[in-house]
């Protein structure tokens, strides 16, 4: 049980340290640029969301695979793919929680005031600073929500982690696939236990996630 | 004064929906301002000087500087500009206090860059003692002196300012436009000013641009406003104020106030006893609020009466606004009718009867 705990919360921590820059990029850019494309950004973006994370999963793989650019590439560096190792399931946990990261982020940026940064500007701030200086310390309160929601998510991960990471116990076997595993062979009191696990890492981070929200939403910054 | 040339050279143009700027403007030292009414393109004016704004062509340059080309695809980031903007809402930093909102542009300018103190810009707005305030809890006026504060602390080759008065109540103008004053006297950094407020134009700008649906037409000194049939069109003379600077002082066995503006004194309203012996302050009185006579009048309850000579006579839509001289100028606006029946022109001798409660004191 703690092996399956630790490799899920690898799992889902690497997914959203990966997910993290990425996230912040683009939802600084849909939430205070309006960027060409923004539609098809959007809808690409909420694409994890909306499709079954079986489908997902099966677009990672041939994206993963051997016989694709990344596969051999990753084939050249490392002599082997990524498939069935826990990084595959990082990618997968990634890719399927982004859209709630990314989501949040842009609610938060795009309640600062430009006005703010358009007077940081004037007062000689480069764009860089003046993300580091006025943009993100009033938004990061949602930032870190948004994070959490998709550290959640990442949890929770089953139907893309299969595909392109299978369910080998002790290699790439999360608290989800543990779970459907201990089920399906009829050990229902362990899967109780792993339930358990689940439920007190989902309730943990949902509390804090709820907890930023409401004291964020108190200053109006969302 | 520097003698490096205009400080605003443009010429540009900007197309926005069914609004086109097409503007052509020399702006020299001084305190310049860009009149008209809303809608007329005075903020997409400023916006394209200080770089928010992309001209679609033109060209902008700033002491023989070009900041912006779009034939030699020149378009320096508003960072990179040195034009100070000061907004209408002032737009403070709200996750930092007042001196953090002072220092931010300070301490992004090089030690060798900075020409005068922090200490020495707070000292001119006079908001010291705000300085470990949060910027939540500040009044309109203050946190108006704060914006210009942090501004200035940039040091700032220019100053644009868009309308920053407009959101403020009257006795937090006057303390603005007495600011704007000691900054430009102090700190000698020329000033763009947006208004739509002829009164305030008046009384604070050297020079004057009058904007109409996007393009300039008429310039000078402010006395157009008065005299250019163009720019007259769109100045709104109905609620034309007189704002007067001049030093307080007290006389009488009542220790009744009064004021000294020109070479004349005016008795001021009761209850203003805050005030030391002498003070400069602003006051304003509405010029349809000062009643002209040609006789000296008798047996007035009225506490000021103050002999003046006519300047000039200018005609608005309506009315006429009579220049009058007091050592410095008072207008006082009159019907068509009246015209008819006192026949004054210039040089003609005459009486101003101002009641003490028509004059706001524009001071907290």
């Amino acid at each position: 049980m703690l092996e399956v705990t630790y490799i899920t919360l690898k799992v889902a921590l690497a997914a959203t340290v990966i997910n993290f820059p990425f996230a912040l990029y683009i939802g600084w850019m849909l939430g205070r640029r309006n960027p060409r494309g923004r539609l098809i950004l959007e809808v690409l973006i909420s694409l994890p969301l909306a499709l079954p994370p079986v489908v997902t999963g099966y677009a990672l793989l041939l994206a993963l695979g051997s016989r694709s650019p990344i596969g051999s590439f990753t084939q050249f560096v490392f002599g082997s793919d990524i498939i069935f190792t826990w990084v595959a399931a990082s990618l997968a946990a990634a890719v399927v929680s982004f859209p709630l990261m990314v989501r949040s982020i842009i609610v938060a940026m795009s309640a600062v005031d430009p006005r703010l940064e358009r007077s940081a500007r004037s007062l000689g701030a480069g764009p860089m600073k003046t993300f580091f200086s006025i943009t993100l310390p009033l938004s990061y309160q949602g930032v870190i929500a948004g994070t959490l929601l998709g550290f959640v998510r990442a949890l929770s991960e089953f139907g893309a982690t299969i595909i392109v990471a299978g369910n080998i116990p002790g290699v790439t076997q999360t608290l989800p696939l543990a779970i459907f595993a201990k089920v399906q062979t009829g050990r229902t009191s362990e899967a109780f236990e792993l339930v358990a696990v689940s439920v007190i890492l989902a309730v943990i981070s949902l509390a804090i996630h709820n907890w930023l929200l409401s004291r964020s939403s108190n200053r109006g910054v969302i | 004064m520097s003698s490096l040339g205009e400080a605003i050279r443009l010429e540009v143009k900007k197309n926005q929906g069914n609004f086109t700027l097409d503007c052509e403007l020399d702006i020299s030292d001084g305190i310049t301002a860009i009149f008209g009414p809303s809608g007329s393109g005075k903020t997409t004016l400023l916006d394209c000087i200080a770089g928010f704004l992309t001209p679609d062509e033109g060209s902008i340059s700033k002491f023989e500087r070009i900041i912006f080309s779009s034939d030699q695809s020149i378009d320096i980031p508003p960072d990179k500009r040195g034009i100070g903007y000061v907004v209408q809402n002032s737009a403070l930093f709200p996750h930092l206090t007042v001196k953090e909102n002072i220092n931010y542009g300070f301490s992004l300018t090089p030690k060798r860059n900075r020409k005068y103190s922090l200490e020495k810009v707070m000292e001119i707005l006079d908001i010291s003692y705000l300085s470990e305030r949060e910027t939540g809890n500040l009044s309109g006026g203050e946190r108006q002196r704060v914006a210009l504060a942090r501004s200035l602390a940039a040091f700032p080759d220019i100053l644009l300012l868009d309308e920053p008065l407009a959101s403020l109540d009257a006795p937090f103008r006057g303390v603005i436009l007495q600011k704007l004053r000691e900054i430009f006297s102090e700190l000698h950094i020329p000033m763009l000013y947006v208004s739509h407020s002829i009164s305030e134009v008046m009384a604070l700008a050297h020079r004057v641009a009058v904007l109409s649906n996007g393009k300039v037409i008429a310039t000078g000194n402010v006395g157009i406003l008065l005299r250019d049939s163009n720019a007259k069109q769109v100045a709104d003379f109905a609620s034309f104020e007189n704002l007067l600077q001049g030093t307080t002082g007290s006389v009488g066995s009542y220790g009744q106030k009064f004021i000294s503006i020109g070479n004349i004194r005016l008795i001021l309203p009761d209850g203003r006893s805050d005030k030391g012996e002498t003070d400069e302050i602003l006051v304003s009185i509405r010029a349809s609020d000062i009643i002209l006579t040609k006789v000296r009048p008798v047996g007035l309850s009225a506490r000021n009466v103050v002999a003046a000579r006519v300047k000039e006579i200018h005609p608005t839509d309506t009315s006429l606004l009579v220049e009058c001289d007091i050592g410095d100028s008072i207008y006082v606006e009159i019907t068509n009718h009246a015209q008819d029946e006192l026949n004054i022109g210039p040089g003609t001798e005459v009486f101003l009867i101002i009641k003490a409660s028509s004059i706001v004191v524009l001071d907290n």
